[in-house]
């Protein structure tokens, strides 16, 4: 975790979390610098960089999931912690098959765990736990026509426009920012710019 | 032959029990198991070896619980790893997917089912011409009971029994 901004100079209107799911790369590592660079014009910044942090929810996480408390990895609680304060989720996130990233997808399954990203009631219904989430942006590195994207059904915008939006509430907006991972870094913050006025 | 790709962190699981019925009703076909639960399992290490398993398969079996609309982390990184963009197994003529949801049909629609839609257009752009996707799912596993639990199960046993036919 790295986070940047103060957050209390009065300028700036809340929290943001970056989910960077793979910065070796170069168009990751310009985005997320882009990225973090608007962010940080009206928020605290906090980078949750996935790089170590494990793909697959491990057996003593499936238990504790069905407990009152579900986190057991410290570093799930920091990036659980830093959710729960921010007010923009965003992902950068290289796109290789149809569905999220793989370290995406892990973190999604670790950290927003019943508590964090949901809430089960106590009819068993399940209620939103993101509802301070209001707006959600994802960076993908991708470099598949359009086409390709619609026969294969791209499920990753899927997951977070609709899946992950559905406990934030309809009113949160999703931004889906793609560039290629052979992008300059012009394009790249020209892309950033072009979605960042609809924020 | 067959390839079953398992993924469950829990032996004691509903999903553990569809691994078990899909292999019982798999008796006399050669089948290789994927078993991403396995705690010392290096995907990345396996992939070639699972490639080549799925380009001799005709068949392809995954047993996953859908977490936030789709695959778990561990199966997404299996098929970023063995379904690469260039990689094809045409001898791919059926895929069968049992997997669970917590919430309900109606919940998963709202969220685009995109755990179904990575099999039915993903995996399949890349098996068979005419490849055939079974989605067997039980939805609203967190307040279903043991009949609801043992039909899937049935579903499951039936469904996959047509392969070794």
């Amino acid at each position: 975790m790295d986070p940047s901004g103060d957050g209390g100079d009065g300028t700036r209107d809340g929290a943001s979390a970056v989910v960077v799911a793979d910065r070796r790369g170069r168009s990751a590592s310009l985005a997320t610098a882009v990225l973090v660079e608007r962010l940080s014009t009206r928020h605290s910044v906090t980078v949750i960089d996935l790089a170590g942090f494990g793909i697959a929810m491990t057996a003593d996480e499936r238990r504790a999931y069905e407990t009152d408390d579900p986190i057991v990895d410290p570093r799930v609680r920091s990036s659980a912690d830093a959710v729960s304060e921010a007010s923009v989720l965003a992902f950068v996130t290289p796109l290789l098959s149809s569905g999220l990233s793989a370290p995406v997808k892990g973190w999604l399954d670790r950290v927003l765990v019943p508590g964090v990203g949901f809430v089960i009631g106590e009819d068993g219904r399940m209620r939103p736990g993101l509802r301070h989430i209001r707006q959600l942006i994802t960076v993908s590195i991708d470099d598949r026509s359009r086409i390709r994207r619609f026969r294969e059904g791209d499920s990753a915008r899927r997951v977070i426009a609709r899946a992950l939006r559905l406990v934030c509430g309809w009113s949160t907006r999703s931004s889906w920012i793609r560039v290629s991972s052979t992008a300059s870094a012009g394009e790249i913050s020209d892309a950033v710019a072009g979605a960042a006025r609809r924020w | 032959m067959v390839t079953l790709v398992y993924c469950h962190p829990l032996e004691g699981s509903l999903n553990a029990a569809a691994r078990t019925a899909a292999l019982d009703s798999l008796t006399g076909v050669e089948v290789h198991l994927v078993d991403l639960s396995a705690p010392d399992r290096d995907t990345s290490a396996l992939a070639a070896k699972d490639a080549d398993a799925l380009a001799r398969s005709t068949a392809l079996v995954l047993v996953y619980p859908t977490w936030w609309s789709g695959p778990p982390g561990a199966l997404q990184h299996w098929f970023d790893e063995v379904w690469t963009p260039s990689a094809t197994f045409g001898s791919i003529r059926r895929i069968i997917v049992c997997t669970t949801h917590g919430s309900s049909k109606l919940v998963n629609s709202l969220e685009g089912e995109s755990g179904k839609r990575t099999a039915s257009r993903y995996l399949r752009s890349r098996c068979a011409p005419r490849c055939q996707v079974r989605w067997v799912a039980l939805y609203g596993l967190d307040r279903c009971g043991a009949d609801r639990r043992a039909r899937h199960l049935a579903q499951i046993r039936r469904a996959v029994s047509l392969l070794a036919s």
